[in-house]
């Protein structure tokens, strides 16, 4: 194993074959799988430290429950790879399979979980719709009181999301990718009609800039991939929308599964130290890349999480923070070549779940760049489909 | 051995794991039990290392316990009340003797969670078990907790912390016209009469609110608190007292924290027994002397006045040493000696007083911008208090100043954060310079320097993720945890960013971002401070 995981900018390279712009887990994994597949000399640029993107913000939830046949296929397999993670890759992420246990409250609800369940069970998932009671059996703390219907899967689980980013990060120097931290993309260099390079910025030398060549450049920035995709005058739908989370004091474990509510989009979890870890929508956050956190969040998360599970009243919150979710108008990615621009490749618009969608997106995408493959599942989700008006859906969203 | 020095005045009963313990009436639970000689009264979370109370002020980890049936009480902060069920957490057996120590020992130079049995998939499920087995301090509560409703407040002017820069600026923006309200954890004045000074008074028309924490500091815009609309950004401050939380909208804040000493960069720097000098002297403020025979580690100014009167009290001083003096503290499991000048000395209880810190996260998080000396932190203000943020002041000790200078600084603080129209222009403030070149720090120790006692992170770790390229001060913190914990950080930013200096890494600029809130908060009490409507 490596010692150091990443380089210094004053070791930057002039030339590259494959340039990944933005150090989360998309980026690291995505450059990961490309050198392992013999892409050549790959880099990943990051313009702050590593985990600094959602991906060091998230709550590490992995699970197969979906309502759309694509989704559900991607993540059995996600969590398949997050079960050995720990042993292929040698970093412990604390995998656990505690399973996932949506909450419905409605009767509209209910029927939407419902119609999930029957997919999720074709697709050969053991999900099951559980009443009250047997709710209670997974939980017992939970309040009941008005529960339509729940429904389980046992086989979802939760991880650490910094060792899974550190991991990739590691696996993919070992490799001979140079990973390089506190490196921003400031512009894209094209002949009009393909990429030809990238400007860099380091933070510790901001008034030099510093230019590599290359002809495949991945925006992998996450929330902030629509600012790099403007670099070269693309405009993309999708739009960061801050979501905060906040953690409570560690308690010896008790609770199985992570608990979630679509109505209120309310989750939380026990994470591997104990705290209870979660997080809930809020519409009303300001517009663009903010991750401040508010006082409102913790009002609405403690008033939902309370009247979930009362006895978490005397509980008390040890922090808050937040990060960014990179959100499509029609909840599924955007990924795979862009018509406009040769050589300038999106992977981004993961919504509130790309921590999940990273172990399998990034080794497809991989082979598609190299090998053309998966070509159906890139052609759905391509950028074109916002001009051709073929938009998708996916009702399990969270938050 | 701690001991009384008068009798019990009004005596109560606890039930401490199932044994009854006398103790006085109204004195805070830690104190109870370090007076009956219990001075262990926890473990930390991965090693199982022994834990005592440090602070007796509700800045450490130390005195958690579970009490009346809710996990994780700070016990220095609740007082003694008869027939109070007060139980030790995290242990398997008892306080002192803990069969999960084991951990401590099998690991002497802490442990690398990150690679460990990563070789062999169900060598590694079997550790993922016992893991979450061991993880996590105390249990669930015995009952719910009924949601509170939040206060509401509206002032000018807001000043944190009741010492005598606090006083000071109160008093000058009161005299403004402006409504002034000043906020103390304790009591006014409390500090400075443990330290045998007088305080400044407090003007009349302030208000004021004694045993109220200031607990976070957040800037909202779209929709704040009750869903209402706000194109401007509000600033919402939320206090805490004993009947739940207020949350208040300030104009202006002054910040006047003070500054603490840090912990010590010594292995063995967490047994239970080593105190700062103001425990020390909140102990002797009830009547309870820390040890017979004590050494003093550091250089600090409380730390003279402490050990003048714990002397006068009847101790022993064994020895006053400088930090850098000594190499080792031991004892099983609370301390017995340092090893100091090449000597063992032995004794039976240590307080410390070194590398005053600012008490900097309420400021950070009002806008102020806070530096690392290369010893602690300093809230960046200039002479008049002004700091970075055009509403937010910063005054006295937690600034670098005291006396005079610190007196006029909050004078006009005061009158400043006093005007209404705010707009006060805010000086780019300028760096503070590094005051001590780092040297190499050899961590190969016989026992662990503990960076971080909530996390237990040792030096060792921290080198680890040094070297491992984690060396700046937001990376180590993901890569060994330190921060995250009980105190998030209050005990250990400071002395994490010194020792990652001397170990190779980078040298910090700033403090980790002080995540709010800034003492932890009940869920119930929060889950009243909105009112929109929830979906279903
Ligand atoms: C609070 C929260 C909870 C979440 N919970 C879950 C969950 O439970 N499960 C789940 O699967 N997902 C969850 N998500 C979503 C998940 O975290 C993200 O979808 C995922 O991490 C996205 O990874 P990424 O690599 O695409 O983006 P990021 O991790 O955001 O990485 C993008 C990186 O690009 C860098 N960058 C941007 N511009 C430039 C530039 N010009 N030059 C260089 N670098 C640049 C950024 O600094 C950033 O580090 C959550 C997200 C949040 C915020
Ligand atoms: S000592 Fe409390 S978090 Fe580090």
């Amino acid at each position: 194993m490596s010692r150091r995981l990443t380089h210094d900018a004053r070791d930057l390279p002039t030339e590259a074959d494959v340039v990944v712009v933005g150090g989360g887990i998309m980026g690291l994994a995505t450059a990961f799988h490309l050198a392992r597949l013999g892409a050549g000399r790959v880099i990943v640029l990051e313009k702050s430290y590593l985990c600094s993107g959602a991906s060091g913000r998230n709550g590490g939830g992995v699970r197969a429950q979906w309502s759309s046949e694509i989704n559900i296929g991607l993540m059995k397999e996600s969590l398949a790879i997050c079960a050995d993670f720990a042993t292929e890759m040698r970093i412990n992420v604390w995998f656990r399979r505690g399973g996932y246990l949506f909450l419905a409250r409605s009767e509209e609800r209910a029927k939407q979980l419902a119609a999930s369940v029957a997919l999720q069970r074709d697709h050969g998932l053991p999900t099951r719709l559980l009443d009250a009671r047997e709710a209670r059996e997974v939980v017992p703390e939970l309040d009941v009181s008005d529960l339509v219907v729940a429904s389980y899967n046992p086989d979802d689980a939760v991880v650490f999301p910094w060792p899974f980013v550190w991991g990739y990060a590691n696996a993919a120097a070992e490799r001979g990718v140079g990973i390089f931290p506190f490196v921003e993309v400031d512009a894209i260099e094209t002949d009009g009609k393909r990429v030809t390079g990238v400007v860099t910025r380091a933070r510790n030398d901001p008034k030099r800039t510093h230019r590599v060549k290359t002809p495949l450049v991945v925006n992998a920035c996450g929330a902030w991939s629509p600012e790099l995709a403007a670099k070269v005058g693309i405009s993309l739908p999708n739009h960061p929308h801050r979501h905060e989370i906040c953690s409570t004091e560690p308690l010896k474990p008790f609770l199985g599964p992570l608990v979630a509510e679509l109505a209120t989009g309310l989750y939380f979890s026990q994470s591997m130290r104990g705290e209870i870890v979660g997080g809930i929508s809020n519409e009303k956050v300001p517009e663009g890349l903010d991750q401040e956190s508010s006082l409102r969040f913790l009002g609405l998360y403690a008033r939902a999480l309370t009247r979930t599970m009362p006895i978490l009243g005397g509980v008390r919150v040890l922090r808050q923070w937040a990060g960014c979710y990179d959100l499509t108008p029609d909840g599924n990615p955007i990924v795979g070549r862009v018509d406009a621009l040769e050589g300038f490749v999106l992977l981004c618009g993961f919504m509130g779940h790309g921590f999940m969608m990273a172990p399998v997106m990034s080794r497809m995408t991989a082979e598609h760049l190299l090998h053309g493959a998966h070509d159906a599942l890139f052609q759905r989700w391509n950028l074109r489909r916002y001009e051709t008006g073929e938009l998708l859906s996916e009702s399990m969203i969270l938050g | 051995m701690p001991r009384r020095l008068r009798p019990i005045r009004d005596p109560v009963t606890l039930i401490v794991d199932g044994d009854p313990v006398v103790a006085e009436r109204g004195e805070p639970i830690a104190v109870s039990l370090v007076a009956a000689g219990r001075l262990v009264l926890g473990r930390s979370v991965k090693y199982h290392r022994p834990r005592g109370p440090v602070c007796f002020g509700g800045r450490c980890d130390g005195c958690l316990m579970r009490v009346d049936g809710t996990p994780n009480v700070m016990t220095c902060h609740v007082t003694a009340e008869d027939g109070a069920r007060v139980e030790t957490q995290n242990v398997l057996g008892t306080a002192e003797h803990d069969l999960l120590s084991l951990t401590d020992w099998f690991f002497p130079e802490g442990m690398d969670h990150h690679h460990m049995f990563t070789r062999f998939s169900p060598l590694n499920r079997v550790m993922r078990k016992v893991a979450r087995r061991i993880a996590g301090v105390g249990t669930l509560p015995d009952a719910p907790r009924e949601a509170v409703t939040p206060r509401e407040e509206d002032v000018d002017v807001l000043v944190v912390g009741g010492g005598a820069s606090g006083v000071h600026a109160a008093n000058a923006a009161a005299k403004r016209g402006a409504k002034v309200m000043l906020v103390e954890e304790r009591t006014l004045g409390g500090e400075a009469a443990l330290r045998g000074e007088s305080s400044p008074r407090l003007g009349p028309p302030v208000l004021l609110r004694e045993r109220t924490t200031a607990l976070g500091v957040w800037r909202e815009v779209g929709a704040g608190f009750r869903g209402r609309e706000q194109s401007e950004p509000v600033r919402w401050v939320l206090l805490g007292d004993d009947d739940g939380v207020i949350r208040l909208r300030a104009r202006a804040i002054v910040i006047a924290t003070g500054a603490e000493e840090g912990a010590l960069a010594i292995p063995g720097n967490d047994r239970p027994g080593i105190v700062s000098s103001l425990g020390a002297l909140r102990l002797l403020s009830h009547g309870v002397l820390v040890g017979e025979r004590v050494a003093f580690v550091g250089a600090h100014d409380t730390l003279d006045i402490a050990r003048a009167q714990l002397v006068a009290a009847g101790a022993t001083s064994v020895g006053h040493f400088a930090s850098a003096e000594v190499d080792a503290i031991g004892g099983r499991p609370s301390v017995s000696w340092v090893r100091a000048r090449g000597a063992k000395v032995s004794c039976d209880a240590v307080v410390t007083g070194d590398a005053p810190s600012a008490v900097y996260a309420i400021a950070s998080q009002a806008g102020a911008g806070v530096r690392f000396d290369g010893r602690g932190f300093v809230v960046s203000a200039d002479d008049e208090g002004r700091t970075s943020d055009a509403t937010t002041f910063a005054v006295g000790r937690c600034t670098g100043r005291a006396g005079e200078i610190a007196r006029a600084q909050a004078e006009r603080a005061g009158e400043l954060a006093a005007r209404p129209d705010g707009a006060v222009a805010s000086p780019e403030v300028a760096r503070v310079a590094h005051e001590r070149a780092p040297r190499t720090r050899d961590v190969s120790t016989a026992d662990k320097l503990l960076a971080c006692r909530c996390e237990d992170v040792t030096a060792k770790e921290l080198a680890e993720a040094v070297s491992r390229g984690h060396g700046d001060l937001e990376g180590a913190k993901r890569y060994t945890g330190f921060g995250t914990g009980w105190c998030q950080g209050k005990q250990c930013v400071a002395l994490c960013a010194r020792l990652l200096e001397e170990l190779g890494g980078e040298r910090a600029d700033e403090p980790i971002t002080p995540r709010p809130p800034i003492h932890p908060i009940p869920l119930a009490e929060l889950a009243g401070l909105v009112d929109d409507e929830e979906p279903r």
